[in-house]
């Protein structure tokens, strides 16, 4: 391999023009988990979390987490009464929508990521790694084409004559899959690094925890054989989520065994948010060909079903 | 003028933001590394700003080790006529599916975090926000014990013929031990209270 070829790769991953179809689906499933957070996991607790009268008080919080050091927390804008909290939640609830249909689309996130910061600054005891990964692939999404497709913007650009936005260089959508492989990586490593992952007992312990229960599948958690076979899933499955997911002939393989991994602890396992943050990110992975081509058959499908449905009436 | 076309231009804008990606994933990955001096000098330069901008992370999900205890929290609140009350935090095994999603931020904080000594500077508050919402003027609470109650995961015993303890059968916790204990003031039940 010459410099020069190792130059011209670097620059088709990052800059090479793609159609923004898989970020553009990346936002509005990006924004259904900000919903669910915003109204279903916070709700009407959100004051009790961040309000002025909340569990841990801001100055406990700036002292012994912040050290007295800066950080970037929309919330000390506010006034401090529940009336001025309830009504920020009422925004980001009305931004979370925006994002997910796509107007204003590169703001709604970029919103949506600065309240996420701020909230996770502001008590960071009540997020999982779903919520930690959100935050950290919100920049990238916000400054990716997210709003080419499949959004109000998009409409709006139609409806008045402009034309549509061809393919742009992809650098944000590839950001957002460096960072999940990042995710696959470290993980991996601090698995590998302790006991029970080598010796197959991590399964074990895991569908043990009483917190966790999710729905229950005693054919898989009570066979010593399928658990430890799991447990070597787990592993390899990771391991190719940073290695061979970038090669074109494995990905998708990659892709199905990494949907397969989540699905299944998102069933045995009770961690709303964080095994669909993971989920959801992998489309950034799929051929913008190939999912025009699925989302055109399901177009054509719903469509025929739609006409069927008229024609029985 | 003469800078905007030449930021403009597409081998500028490209070699610039390669220099971004490559110094924001160098920082990202040292940041994810194995604690060590280099770990520390690596990172200090962008320590700051990585805070600043929540761009820190860590990734240790389900390792090295997956817990071997169950637990749950409870607090104990005891008024002035010596009458006690339990607070239980919500525990998810005996919750309906619905509200096992919906109060995940409550598992989280309460399993993960409270009982901790990483939250311990963060106890007084727990206190005084449980005595605000438990507050009878007439009875006020006196003290609060934040309690946590655990058990062993029986472990997975390759030798033996019947290795696995099945779900069903966990124990229960049924072992106890007093993490914090807290006397109130008068000024604790005020709105805001700090």
């Amino acid at each position: 391999m010459t410099f020069a070829a190792l130059i011209a790769v670097w620059r088709k991953f990052w800059f090479e023009p793609q159609d923004a179809s898989p970020v553009a689906l990346y936002r509005i499933l990006y924004g259904i988990l900000i919903l669910q957070i915003a109204v279903v996991h916070l709700g009407e607790n959100f004051s009790q979390w961040y309000g002025p009268n909340a569990v841990m008080t801001l100055s406990a919080v700036i002292k012994h987490f912040w050290l007295n050091e800066p950080r970037f927390d929309m919330l000390l804008l506010l006034p401090q009464t529940e009336g001025a909290f309830a009504a920020f939640h009422l925004v980001f609830v009305m931004v979370a929508v925006a994002l997910t249909v796509g107007f204003c689309s590169r703001y709604s996130v970029l919103f949506v990521w600065l309240t996420l910061l701020s909230m996770h600054h502001h008590d960071p005891f009540n997020i999982n790694g779903g919520d930690a990964f959100l935050r950290a692939v919100g920049p990238w999404l916000a400054l990716s084409h997210c709003g080419d497709k499949f959004s109000v913007d998009s409409l709006i650009r139609r409806k008045k004559g402009l034309p549509e936005p061809g393919p742009s260089a992809p650098w944000a959508q590839r950001m957002i899959q460096v960072q999940l492989a990042i995710v696959y990586w470290q993980t991996f490593c601090c698995k590998i690094g302790g006991t029970q992952w080598l010796d197959g007992s991590a399964i074990y312990y895991a569908t043990r925890l009483d917190d966790m229960f999710r729905f229950p599948a005693p054919i898989i958690s009570n066979n010593i054989y399928l658990l430890k076979a799991l447990n070597w899933f787990t592993l390899v499955i990771e391991f190719a989520g940073w290695t061979v997911i970038w090669f074109k002939e494995s990905c998708y393989y990659v892709l199905i065994g990494l949907f397969c991994l989540h699905l299944g602890i998102d069933y045995m396992i009770n961690l709303p948010v964080f095994e669909w943050a993971f989920i959801f990110t992998l489309v950034t992975f799929i051929r913008p060909e190939d999912l025009n081509y699925v989302l055109h058959r399901v177009k054509k499908l719903s469509l025929k079903s739609v006409r069927n449905a008229g024609a029985i009436t | 003028m003469a800078l905007t076309n030449f930021i403009r231009k597409p081998q500028v804008k490209e070699g610039g933001l390669s220099l971004i990606f490559v110094v924001f994933l160098f920082f990202t990955i040292s940041w994810l590394a194995p604690e060590s001096t280099l770990r520390t000098n690596t990172i200090e330069p962008v320590k700051q700003f990585y805070l600043f901008w929540g761009l820190d992370q860590n990734w240790k999900l389900f390792s090295p080790e997956i817990r071997k205890i169950n637990f749950h929290t409870e607090a104990i609140l005891t008024f002035a006529d010596g009458n006690r009350l339990i607070v239980e935090m919500p525990r998810m095994n005996r919750l309906n599916y619905w509200d096992r999603f919906r109060l995940e931020k409550f598992r989280k904080w309460s399993v993960d975090s409270l009982p901790w000594p990483d939250y311990k500077e963060f106890w007084p508050d727990f206190a005084r926000y449980i005595g605000r919402k438990y507050n009878n003027n007439n009875n006020q609470p006196q003290s609060l014990s934040l309690n946590l109650y655990y058990i062993e995961i029986p472990t997975l015993d390759l030798n033996h013929p019947h290795p696995l303890v099945p779900v069903t059968e966990m124990p229960p916790h049924t072992k106890i031990n007093t993490v914090f204990f807290y006397r109130y003031q008068p000024a604790d039940f005020k709105s805001g209270a700090l």
